[in-house]
């Protein structure tokens, strides 16, 4: 039989996390809110860079910009720095975001017989790991295609960078690669851009909606504005 | 009423599970005539009344209030936790929002922090400690000004009873697929935050009970606004976006 | 239903011929102090002796229950110094019942400047519980109404507030005056998360202990004093022992006696019941109050009734149709064919005439078959003038959530018909006996809340249960409690292994045997089922002597078959709801027989208690001052055995007992 009463004079105890038999496993070392502004934060960066990138590549509907745009960008003694941080940003927003994405499948481990939403949730938003894996991939197979010129698809002899990304383009396979990437990357920031708001704290009752249409806004534009190079590479029969 | 009179055909899948070792398992039943005017609690009455006439032992389920203000109830209703209605309990849910022969599908609310005691009882004594943790306002008895002395703004009066409205049944993270705990954790975290009373621990409230709720094994929030949607007193996700800038306060001023 | 008219015309004078039947086995004495009522409380204070701060956390103090008054006192005597644990019966002490009071509480703060003070607060109470109640306790309830508005404006209750950011107040349940604090519909829940935020504090910083899923089974009494508890684990069965230097009891009152109530279902006797087993006394059990603003009943497995709040009496107006059968919907009745019964019968207080008048004045046109609804069982509540003088949008807010769970439950919209309520049983005045310092007749035992039956006395007034609770705990027991541990030497507590422990915890494991062992027939709910509704016919808004001489005999067969023929499958070494429910069935089946003989025993009507035999010429409740202004405490002498009474005399210096009126 248990005698309750606490021992006499236990001291006051200022409020640590209580220790729970589960307690800790999930989140170690970074509170998992602090994981998800880190996630907000660098996916904050990278739509800004997206958007860049997109109003850079989509010179290459002017004829010769695009090389020129490519040759000054080359130049740059800064290109180096920028790219090992936007290579640190892309690594905190994958690692963190995987990390919170175990802990919440340790969170859950059973999952109810029915499946059912009430509606609030959406294909974007309950597919977030799945499209920022596909993402992933996609950006792996484009660094090494495009960076380093890896012969993945097609015709290795050419002489220009704009050559190289319409002939790639217009390659059956290079194509679907490519639009299956952007459309993930759309679908991933249609819920993203509105759950990075959300998540760094600048949502509210009144701007509920207006995010939320901004969010979609943002990932379609994006993927159509992609996709738009991809259909003009096509039209171009890669030339 | 011929409905009335005769009442719903319904067959139940109903999550038995003897203790928390057990592993559990479905178990089909059929229940005649319940009167469309019966909550859903009274259908399980119902069911446990006439299981125990068959020598068969209840299904256990929590309830207490049967007005929907304890918080005591709730299970997965066809993979909706307090059912599909919305802004309502499980109590508050009535049988004449279901059709005659309808297949129902009892959980318990699942989550690892959550570790299902017995049949659809589970154990939600981990929102407490997210409470303990710092859910309050640090006034002893007695040393309390008179209540007029700090007006509050009626605005902001008015927000902050909407996110103390939570009844702490847990259905948000039962309905979300990382069982996480931001919407009970925000609604506490914004009622005090808005409310004068609530400014010298604002900060540290806000670290201390995030710091708990991961201890607890809650997952992250992805934000698909399930528990939002799922939750019987609508407490709105406004709460989780000024909990996460509460937070983030703190951790700026180093607490 | 009971007949409502009585019996012949003869009832113009006070019945106070009919002496009463039980001579007195003892008299009890309050312990109040003396002198000019509103110092008393101060003077008393002082008196009390104080607890060496050094020694304060060697004292352990036992409190079961974590409503309004248990988690109140656990957190206020935790900030003290004493050492505390905390028992609840629920998965968390944020689920006790009165989480579910709507309308709110009453403090004497004259916010409003329209003639509120301490003394008005107390006459009122004292009236309003029909001069049963004891003024010293009530002058100190008013005394620290206004510091509980204080306390809990600081812990950061929500409570409603005006424009300008000052607090808003209402006028309720019968009030002359505004002095209801309120948040939203749901002031009770604000207050309780209030109250359990002061103890979740405490636990968090490791000063209370706080066990959940905790039944309370027995009181432990050593010599004469309360020294602990044998409680039940819900989740795997195994009796606990409990020792400490006192125990406080905050276990809510017994209007589940009735099964179908506004109180939650686990509300129950148990705790209350095993002390007055062991010796306490159970003062008044027959004061139980209906409400008048509930969901009228609707079927057969209903399993609890719907309280709306009577704030709704504010702008709602009752009616029923001045034609017995009327077969139109409420809203098709025209004007002169209403009968507004309240507002006719009561021009001064129309619809918010007290609780106990309002449901008598509903029981009274339903018996002369003018009810309404199916069941001919309610009478309409009718918002059709208040929504066209403020609006639809005015009425929303000050009462939205209340329509929206009326809509859920009855699937009636009350923004366009009436709605239909009636009387419920919803609060029991009575409980067990206390003095001044909230200490029962057994030395340690202290009743907190709606468990004791100290400050409402025949009935309560409305917004007054969450002011009670919280002045117990918040401002009463830190005092009181010290006075009783300064004289309690530090070795007084017995341990655990001491004979009494191990005699209570045999008895306990013995009739949870008995109940697992039976394997009868009916089920728990059955015989809940068959004894509230004897209840209520017999002891529910109107009682008379044959009837309740019925319901006596009729429970003493139940409670024999209960023991044969009860099923409760399962073992108990495990979560087992049925086993549970039964141990509170089977000390319903106890008390409900005290409190039928109280009924009986007092032949006069008061408040909430209405014996048909005493009535005035109006049908109005009739006190009898005469033979009746006393407390009847009732000591145990056997299960089915009639109890011995002692008396405590209410004497009245301030509140001259007259004929309520609310003309």
């Amino acid at each position: 039989m248990s005698e309750a009463a606490p021992s006499p004079g236990s001291s006051a105890r200022i409020a640590a996390p209580i220790a729970t038999p589960r307690a800790g496993h999930l989140h170690a070392g970074l509170s998992s809110v602090t994981k998800k502004y880190a996630v907000a934060m660098s996916g904050l960066a990278l739509v800004g860079f997206l958007f860049a990138h997109l109003a850079g590549n989509l010179l290459i509907l002017i004829p010769g910009a695009f090389d020129q745009y490519a040759a000054a960008l080359h130049a740059s003694p800064l290109l180096p720095l920028a790219e090992i941080g936007l290579f640190a940003v892309f690594v905190v927003h994958v690692a963190l975001a995987l990390a919170c994405a175990r802990a919440n499948r340790d969170a859950k481990p059973q999952k109810y017989a029915v499946a059912a939403t009430r509606g609030k949730a959406t294909l974007a938003s309950r597919t977030m790991v799945i499209t920022g894996s596909a993402v992933l991939v996609f950006v792996i197979v484009h660094i090494a295609h495009m960076k380093f010129r890896a012969p993945l698809f097609g015709n290795p002899t050419v002489e220009t960078g704009s050559q190289w990304v319409l002939r790639t383009l217009a390659h059956p396979l290079g194509a679907l690669v490519y639009a299956v990437g952007v459309c993930a990357v759309g679908v991933h920031l249609s819920h993203g851009v509105w759950s990075l708001f959300q998540t760094l704290g600048w949502n509210s009752k009144r701007w509920h909606a207006r995010l939320t249409g901004i969010s979609r806004a943002v990932g379609a534009l994006l993927a159509a504005g992609f996709l738009l190079i991809v259909v003009y590479a096509l039209l171009r029969g890669g030339r | 009423m011929s409905s009335k009179e005769q009442g719903l055909r319904l067959v139940l899948e109903v999550w038995r599970q003897k203790g928390q070792e057990d592993a559990g398992r479905f178990e089909t039943y059929v229940l005649e005539s319940v009167s469309p005017d019966n909550s859903f609690l009274e259908m399980l009455d119902q069911l446990n009344e006439k299981l125990v006439k068959e020598g068969q032992e209840p299904v256990a389920f929590d309830h207490d209030c049967r007005e929907g203000i304890c918080g005591a109830c709730g299970c997965v209703v066809n993979g909706q936790a307090h059912g599909h209605e919305k802004g309502t309990t499980l109590c508050q849910l009535h049988m004449r929002s279901f059709p005659n022969g309808a297949k129902l599908v009892l959980e318990p609310f699942r989550a690892s922090a959550f570790p299902v005691l017995r049949d659809l009882v589970v154990d939600r004594s981990a929102f407490d400690r997210i409470i303990q943790a710092g859910g309050f306002v640090s006034v002893s008895t007695g040393s309390a000004p008179d209540a007029n002395l700090v007006p509050v703004a009626k605005d902001n009066a008015e927000k902050a009873m909407d996110a103390a409205a939570c009844i702490g049944c847990g259905a948000c993270v039962a309905s979300c697929k990382n069982s996480s705990a931001m919407l009970f954790t925000s609604a506490k975290v914004s009622h005090l935050a808005l409310l004068p009373q609530g400014q010298v621990e604002r900060e540290r409230r806000v670290s201390a009970m995030v710091a708990q709720m991961d201890a607890e094994g809650f997952g992250a929030c992805t934000n698909t606004q399930e528990c939002e949607a799922a939750c019987p007193k609508e407490i709105s996700i406004e709460n989780i976006a000024r909990m996460n800038r509460e937070f983030f306060k703190a951790k700026l001023k180093g607490r | 239903m009971a007949e409502s008219k009585k019996t012949g015309g003869a009832t113009t004078a006070a019945p106070s011929g009919i002496a009463p039947s039980q001579a007195p086995k003892g008299t009890l004495d309050g312990r109040c102090p003396q002198g000019p009522i509103a110092d008393r409380w101060t003077k008393h204070k002082f008196e009390l002796k104080l607890v060496n701060p050094a020694n304060k956390r060697k004292y352990e103090v036992l409190v079961v229950g974590t409503g309004l008054a248990g988690a109140a006192a656990a957190a206020s005597l935790a900030e003290l110094g004493y050492n505390v644990t905390v028992l609840t019966m629920h998965d968390s002490p944020r689920r006790a019942h009165s989480i579910a009071a709507q309308g709110g509480i009453n403090a004497s703060k004259n916010y409003k400047n329209d003639g509120d003070s301490v003394h008005r607060l107390f006459y009122d109470t004292v009236k309003g519980g029909d001069y049963r109640a004891r003024e010293s306790n009530v002058h100190r309830l008013a005394e620290v109404s206004g510091n509980i508005i204080d306390q809990c404006v600081a812990q950061g209750v929500p409570f409603a507030r005006e424009y300008g950011g000052y607090l808003d107040n209402r006028s309720f349940g019968g009030a002359q005056v505004s002095r209801t604090f309120y948040a939203r519909g749901q002031t009770g829940q604000q207050l309780l998360l209030g109250a359990y935020s002061a103890l979740s504090r405490n636990v968090g910083a490791g000063t209370i202990k706080m066990l959940t899923r905790r039944d309370v089974l027995d009181i432990v009494v050593v010599d004469g004093k309360a020294r602990g508890v044998i409680a039940r684990n819900l989740v795997n069965g195994k009796l606990e022992r409990f020792g400490a230097h006192a125990v406080l009891l905050c276990t809510g009152g017994y209007g589940n006696v009735f099964f179908l109530s506004t109180n939650a279902k686990a509300c129950n006797v148990t705790a209350a019941w095993r002390a007055h087993r062991r010796g306490a006394f159970f003062a008044n059990p027959c004061f139980t109050q209906i409400h008048p603003t509930c969901i009228p009943v609707h079927g057969d497995i209903q399993s609890k009734l719907t309280l709306m709040s009577e704030s709704l009496r504010n702008d709602g107006r009752v009616w029923v149709p001045k034609k017995a059968g009327e077969a139109r919907p409420g809203a098709d009745v025209p004007e002169d064919e209403r009968d507004y019964f309240l507002e006719r019968r009561y021009p001064s207080f129309g619809n918010l005439v007290p609780r106990d008048v309002a449901s008598r004045a509903a029981k009274q046109v339903c018996d002369e078959g003018r009810g309404v609804g199916s069941t001919r069982l309610a009478v309409y509540l009718d918002f059709r003038d208040a929504i066209q003088r403020l609006g639809k949008n005015a009425i929303a807010e000050r009462y939205g959530n209340l329509f929206q769970m009326y809509e859920k439950i009855t699937g009636d919209d009350p923004y366009r018909v009436p709605m239909r309520i009636y009387p419920a049983v919803h609060y029991t005045m009575g409980g067990l006996w206390v003095d001044y310092n909230l200490m029962s007749n057994l030395p340690g035992l202290f009743v907190l809340g709606e468990a004791n039956f100290s400050d409402h006395g025949a009935n309560r007034l409305g917004a007054s249960a969450l002011m009670q609770g919280l002045a117990d705990g918040y401002f009463v027991i830190p005092y009181t409690l010290g006075g009783f541990l300064a004289a309690e030497p530090l070795g007084s507590k017995v341990s655990t292994d001491h004979a009494a422990f191990a005699q209570a915890e045999a008895e306990t494991k013995e009739r949870l045997q008995k109940m697992l062992s039976a394997r009868g027939k009916r089920t728990v709910d059955s015989f809940h089922r068959e004894l509230g509704m004897l209840m209520w016919d017999h002891c529910g808004m109107a009682r008379n002597d044959a009837g309740l001489r019925r319901a006596a005999g009729r429970i003493a067969e139940l409670r024999e078959e209960f023991w044969k023929n009860v099923s409760v499958p399962g073992s108990g070494t495990e979560l087992n709801q049925s086993l549970e429910k039964a141990g509170r069935v089977a000390d319903f089946l106890e008390f409900a027989q005290t409190m039928v003989h109280d009924a009986l025993y007092r032949t006069e009507s008061c408040g909430g208690h209405f014996r048909e035999e005493s009535q005035t010429p109006e049908g109005e409740a009739q006190r009898d001052d005469q033979n009746f202004s006393h407390v009847a405490a009732w000591e145990f002498t056997g299960i089915g055995e009639k109890p011995a009474l002692h008396r405590e005399e209410l004497s009245f210096e301030y509140c001259k007992p007259s004929q309520r009126s609310y003309k």
